[in-house]
């Protein structure tokens, strides 16, 4: 297995930035007339659960536009990012996770958009700068910082380890310790497809600078 | 894992001890539990889908995530782009990598029904490096591993594959290595253990 990275990972930003967005999308999203009302209605499906409002054809993602090419994988995608944007693991420590596996994955759409969600949903501006530092900052509280080294764990060993799993095991119930292995499977997933198809960057998402 | 020590390490490491959740208890299986079985039973034709397997019976616990990995089944069945056999030699590779006994041994199992031999997985371990493989082969075995050391599918790999595959079967396979990924941490970290007659690593 590979190296289990618990403090900063050396590498520069903007090159790996250049790497995975700086030339075009390896596949060019469905041009907003061509999204058939199925499609739509997941985007709105999907929205409806995050809390926001409807969007036409043409407002939907360039990402999601992109996968709709695949429209089995496309419902696939939406079904599972609505489970678990709805799932038992409370929003702040989801979204914790979320980041450092953005940072070990590099990953420049997946890390900007998430800088955004994660502050919305109660992530100090100062914690989205410690997560490049990992969990071996010694600021973490101990169930952050066990999240932090589960997310660690899964993406270089892929496993928890027993002091990890017990440290987690004290504030989360078995559904939880269920969801958390599967879910950190989905975002690392999502950063998989999202640097293979060189998805772009939306406007307002900087990508591995943002903060 | 390249000697024999490091495979029986792994091995121990992820299920010398027992399960870390429980399956649920056959009594226990709440009605929204019951209903999905039975329904996506019928979808594939089972013979006694209420007899859920260790895997699922713990996912269970989670009816939510239980739905998923259902319907994840029913995806593969009948939604899925990529031909079985190719999707099954990524499969196996993602499985090695990710160290995973559970989801290699059951999934060498689904690769011999597709006509893999013992000789065929032995090079899925070796990996794209190995003799024999068809262009097309090595360049699916080449995205994973490449999927797994810089998250990413590089442009030559990319280019490769574009080849033989359409769009939708590109998008397809970084999604499903991903996916198999996530399963084989999840079966890791609850040391899930083999099912009965499995063999784990040993399985070729």
């Amino acid at each position: 297995m590979g190296a289990i990275e618990r403090g900063e990972i050396s590498f520069d930003p903007a090159e790996r930035q250049q790497q995975v967005v700086g030339d075009g999308p390896r596949i060019d999203a469905l041009t907003g007339d061509a999204v058939d009302r199925e499609a739509l209605g997941l985007v709105n499906a999907v929205r409806a659960g995050a809390g926001a409002q409807p969007v036409t054809p043409d407002k939907i993602p360039d990402y999601m536009r992109t996968m709709m090419k695949h429209p089995e994988v496309f419902a696939r995608q939406m079904e599972m990012g609505t489970t678990i944007f709805a799932g038992r693991i409370p929003p702040r420590e989801r979204e914790l996770a979320i980041l450092r596996i953005g940072w070990l994955c590099r990953a420049p759409y997946e890390w900007g958009q998430h800088v955004d969600i994660a502050k919305r949903m109660g992530v100090a501006a100062e914690e989205v700068e410690r997560v490049t530092r990992g969990s071996a900052d010694p600021d973490w509280a101990a169930h952050d910082k066990a999240i932090l080294r589960g997310v660690e764990e899964l993406i270089g060993d892929h496993a928890i380890a027993d002091d990890t799993w017990m440290a987690l095991a004290r504030t989360w119930d078995e559904a939880q310790l269920i969801e958390f292995p599967m879910m950190v499977g989905q975002y690392v997933a999502t950063a998989y497809v999202q640097n293979s198809l060189r998805i772009m960057l939306a406007e307002e998402n900087p990508g591995l600078t943002y903060r | 894992m390249k000697t024999p020590e490091d495979i029986a390490a792994r091995e121990a490491e992820i299920i010398g001890a027992p399960i870390r959740i429980p399956p649920l208890p056959d009594d226990e299986l709440g009605s929204e539990v019951r209903e999905l079985v039975r329904r996506i039973g019928n979808t594939l034709g089972l013979e006694a889908p209420e007899t859920l397997t260790t895997y699922f019976a713990v996912l269970a616990r989670h009816p939510d995530l239980f739905r998923l990995q259902l319907e994840t089944g029913i995806f593969l069945f009948s939604g899925s782009a990529i031909p079985a056999r190719e999707r099954e030699l990524a499969v196996m590779r993602t499985a090695w990598l990710a160290g995973a006994p559970y989801e290699w041994g059951q999934h060498v199992l689904i690769g011999r029904e597709m006509g893999f031999t013992e000789a065929d997985t032995d090079r899925v371990r070796t990996g794209p490096e190995a003799e024999g493989w068809t262009a097309h082969e090595t360049a699916i075995l080449r995205a994973v591993d490449e999927l797994f050391d810089r998250q990413m599918i590089s442009d030559v790999t990319w280019a490769a594959l574009a080849q033989t595959w359409n769009e939708a079967q590109l998008i397809e396979l970084p999604c499903l290595v991903g996916q198999y990924l996530g399963v084989a941490m999840l079966q890791n970290t609850l040391r899930m253990p083999l099912a009965r007659d499995a063999r784990g690593f040993a399985e070729r």
